[in-house]
């Protein structure tokens, strides 16, 4: 006997595709994880932001070069572009009520957040790489 | 297959009013302070990430790892603008941990934490700003 599931949608609201999309509790924790994640991460960057502007351009190469300002920027730039991502997407959201702008507008900001994160991973990877071969 | 959002086209029915009468409380006004703070710092976010990719491309020059813009005025009022952002949506980010942990979400002590968070922001700012501009 084929057992059926039990499901309080009507007819209707399954066609429209109303109801949960599955990923909400998933995109909550996310959101406070990253959060979490950052309070440490804040601390170090805004030390970081204030050792930048009072630098000069030379000293921005050895800051750059220190693997701990490399390693936090990477882990900067990673957990604040998902942190980042997950507000904005509700902030689209919440605010775009047209389904075709809603989709663009979330495509678009996927597009970039991953160039962005790649783009910045890479550059501080390089910068290394370069530096460590010149040692 | 019809447009999903039938409200624009066949909808001409008036709302209620809603920003225009409700009185503006700390508690809203925290809120959206909050989503607005973030939606710039993305943008800043953005910004500085790619300050980092151009620095490191253009091997730090002058011209790009410390544009002009950043000494003008206006250049100093926007990034004020973005530290003031951080601040504010780090310390109220807290106080929205603390609410998810189960503490304090009731009107009095909202109150009292939303007052922090904004005394906070300032203190932090200021801090932040005498320090990066060389006056201590």
């Amino acid at each position: 006997m084929k057992k059926e599931k039990l499901s309080y949608q009507t007819n209707l609201a399954k066609v429209k595709a109303l109801g949960s999309a599955k990923s909400g509790t998933h995109h909550w924790w996310m959101q406070r994880l990253t959060a979490i994640l950052l309070m440490p991460l804040m601390v170090w960057f805004s030390i970081l932001a204030i050792k930048i502007v009072t630098s000069t351009n030379l000293e921005l190469f050895d800051l750059f070069a220190s693997p701990y300002n490399s390693m936090g920027i990477i882990l900067f730039i990673i957990t604040s572009l998902y942190h980042a991502f997950l507000g904005i997407k509700v902030v689209i959201e919440d605010y775009i009520h047209c389904p075709k702008m809603k989709l663009i507008m979330v495509i678009m900001l996927h597009i970039t957040c991953w160039i962005s994160g790649i783009a910045g991973l890479l550059a501080v990877l390089i910068y290394n790489v370069t530096i460590f071969g010149a040692l | 297959m019809a447009n999903l959002n039938t409200k624009k086209i066949h909808d001409k029915r008036p709302l209620s009013p809603h920003l225009t009468i409700y009185k503006p409380q700390l508690s809203s006004i925290t809120s959206i302070l909050h989503r607005i703070t973030g939606v710039w710092l993305f943008i800043g976010l953005i910004g500085f990430i790619w300050w980092v990719v151009c620095s490191i491309y253009t091997s730090f020059d002058n011209a790009i790892a410390k544009p002009e813009i950043f000494e003008t005025v206006i250049g100093r009022l926007v990034l004020l603008s973005w530290t003031i952002s951080l601040f504010y949506h780090f310390l109220n980010g807290i106080r929205h941990l603390i609410w998810d942990a189960g503490y304090g979400f009731n009107i009095k002590t909202a109150d009292k934490t939303g007052l922090l968070v904004i005394f906070g922001t300032l203190v932090l700012t200021t801090i932040s700003w005498i320090i990066a501009l060389g006056l201590i």
